[in-house]
């Protein structure tokens, strides 16, 4: 039966702000900025006013570039990939906690939920057609805008560098990494999936059941909880693990939403061998699918499946008024 | 034919409140029921217990269906109408329709587009763009599409003007109804039911105080207007409700021949709105 289908398409066309134009018009604007800030920059170097980078006065780019200079140009090039997703990757955090916690919100409180309920879907469908969404429809828009932007950019500086006469575009185009790159991002979703899960499952659980202002139970809570551990730790003088509950409970909740932070949080780098270049895609790549094997990752996935149940129990019987 | 909703000593208790009342009827197939209570007597407690959508204590049977325990099974049969704002105001009519179409094997999406094509509904329209009585030509076209066995209709006409309403009930009665459907419906709007009804069902204080077929409410509750030399003999055969019309007394009588009553003066077929008057005085006293 199409119906999950049916209901995930449900979930883009209410959310479609966050999920969709969100991420277009933050990087429509980061494009265009983009685009202007490189060609002013060209100009002011074309006509010789000069401007320092890396302490090398560019104005004098072609002319004074070894080949190993323009080597590490187009590699430079070659990797426009990452600084055009990164920003989306930040918008998409924003997205991602906002959506989950309007999730099984939004229509207990206009009661559309009675609608959804007049229709033969079983709530674990609904719960399960939001997560879904949530988790891999709504990061897949950013990395694929960020493919186009990186597209953008690519054209932009490559056009640039030829007008001052350095032509970087055709050895950038011949490396792997540009290709690879993008792949090898997007081979990090079900890292970002599994990590976020357990955030995106709290959020939704509290949905379900916060009679108002889901933000407040939802942030208030941990954070209440860490202020009174904090409290106690500090009057009674009892070893309360206050700082582990704040970094593993309140940090992990609200990181969960933030792609890439499991290489922050998790220290893996220092478990990935370390290689000699600095660190690329395969880099990420390796150190992401490394938080595999860290205990705490999958205790976390039953603490988030344990609340996805929690969330479908509680749409269900939940009793509205 | 087995009934489709049967329900036995249905309670509902919200803390110290007792909404529904250990209640027991039948409503059997092809029926048009309707619900009739004051404000707060129990009337939504107890069909949201029939739509799975509540708990309850109590024995209760929705087309052989435990409403609370099979619900997912329960909802490819029954379909309803909560409220007329509960269509979420983000979505478009093409949104709706496709939604519906994607979801419910009864749903019937020529038949949808019918309905629709006599409002000034377009695709396009968005639900929060629309008017109250505009919702709900959406909402019944989308729910009379669908094949359901049974429908309820929960205060379905509530804030809608008077051309809204006699339209949704021709409606409901011309095309949805057959004999293989059973519609229970809610309404604080009795006079405008009155003529689509088969049964009747009176609820006050969580419990069921009158349970009939039109018919036999028709047989049984006479409305008489005395003539003033037959006061005092009308008045010993135990009116259940008297009031004043233009300096005469009209008396309700329940379960007295026709014959006798037809002797004390001008008699007719009481409507709902009296009845449900007489049977309900004192309740929020």
């Amino acid at each position: 039966m199409n119906t999950m289908k049916m209901l995930v398409k449900r979930e883009y066309w209410e959310n479609k702000g966050g999920i969709f134009w969100a991420q277009a018009i933050v990087g429509g604007f980061y494009a265009l900025m983009l685009v202007i800030g490189i060609t002013i920059a060209m100009f002011s170097v074309k006509h010789g006013d000069g401007a320092n980078f890396n302490g090398v006065s560019v104005h004098e780019l072609s002319s004074h570039m070894t080949e190993q200079d323009k080597l590490e140009a187009a590699q430079g090039l070659s990797a426009t990939y990452i600084p055009s997703v990164a920003p989306l990757l930040i918008v998409l955090a924003f997205v991602v906690f906002f959506y989950s916690l309007s999730s099984l919100y939004d229509d207990r409180k206009d009661k559309s939920i009675l609608f959804w309920k007049s229709m033969p879907i079983s709530d674990t469908q609904t719960v399960l057609s939001k997560l879904f969404t949530i988790l891999v429809v709504t990061p897949v828009v950013p990395l694929i805008i960020g493919l186009f932007i990186s597209i953008i950019l690519f054209c932009t500086i490559a056009i640039a560098a030829q007008t001052l006469g350095v032509n970087i575009a055709g050895p950038a185009l011949g490396m792997a990494d540009l290709y690879l790159l993008p792949l090898q991002i997007f081979a990090c979703l079900p890292i970002y999936i599994i990590w976020a899960f357990p955030s995106v499952a709290w959020f939704m659980m509290v949905s379900a059941w916060a009679p108002r202002f889901p933000i407040l139970w939802a942030v208030g809570i941990p954070v209440i909880i860490g202020v009174l551990l904090s409290f106690s730790a500090g009057i009674t003088g009892i070893n309360i693990p206050h700082e582990w509950y704040w970094e593993n409970i309140v940090g992990r909740l609200f990181g969960g939403f933030v792609p890439g932070v499991w290489l922050v949080a998790l220290d893996v780098t220092s478990n990935v061998a370390v290689r000699d270049h600095s660190p690329d895609g395969m880099d990420i790549l390796q150190a992401s699918w490394a938080i595999l094997g860290y205990a705490k990752v999958w205790i976390a996935v039953a603490l988030g499946a344990a609340m996805t149940y929690a969330a479908i129990r509680l749409r269900r019987y939940r009793d509205e008024g | 034919m087995s009934a489709v909703v049967s329900a036995r000593n249905l309670s509902k208790r919200f803390g110290s409140t007792v909404a529904v009342d250990n209640v027991s009827f039948e409503i059997p197939a092809g029926r048009i029921v309707g619900l009739i209570g004051p404000n707060g007597s129990g009337k939504t407690t107890a069909l949201k217990a029939i739509l799975g959508l509540s708990s309850y204590q109590g024995h209760l049977n929705v087309l052989g269906f435990d409403p609370h325990t099979q619900r997912d099974d329960l909802m490819k049969e029954v379909c309803f109408i909560a409220d007329v704002a509960v269509l979420p105001r983000w979505i478009k009519v093409s949104e709706a329709i496709d939604f519906v179409a994607g979801v419910h094997p009864k749903f019937n999406r020529a038949k949808c587009e019918a309905y629709l094509s006599h409002t000034k509904l377009k695709p396009t329209t968005k639900v929060k763009h629309m008017s109250k009585g505009m919702v709900v030509q959406l909402h019944l076209a989308l729910v009379m599409a669908i094949d359901a066995k049974l429908l309820v209709l929960d205060e379905p006409t509530l804030g809608l003007d008077i051309l809204y309403r006699k339209q949704f009930y021709q409606n409901l009665l011309e095309d949805y109804f057959d004999e293989n459907k059973t519609i229970i419906v809610t309404t604080h709007q009795v006079e405008e039911i009155e003529h689509i009804l088969t049964d009747l069902m009176f609820i006050r204080d969580g419990k069921i105080v009158l349970s009939s077929t039109m018919d036999e409410v028709a047989d049984r509750f006479v409305e008489v207007m005395v003539a003033q030399e037959h006061y005092a003999a009308a008045k010993s055969m135990n009116p259940i409700d008297e009031r004043q019309v233009f300096g005469k007394s009209v008396m309700l009588f329940d379960g007295v021949a026709r014959a006798d009553l037809n002797r004390l003066g001008d008699t007719r077929n009481v409507g709902i709105a009296d009845l449900f008057v007489a049977t309900m005085k004192g309740t929020y006293a």
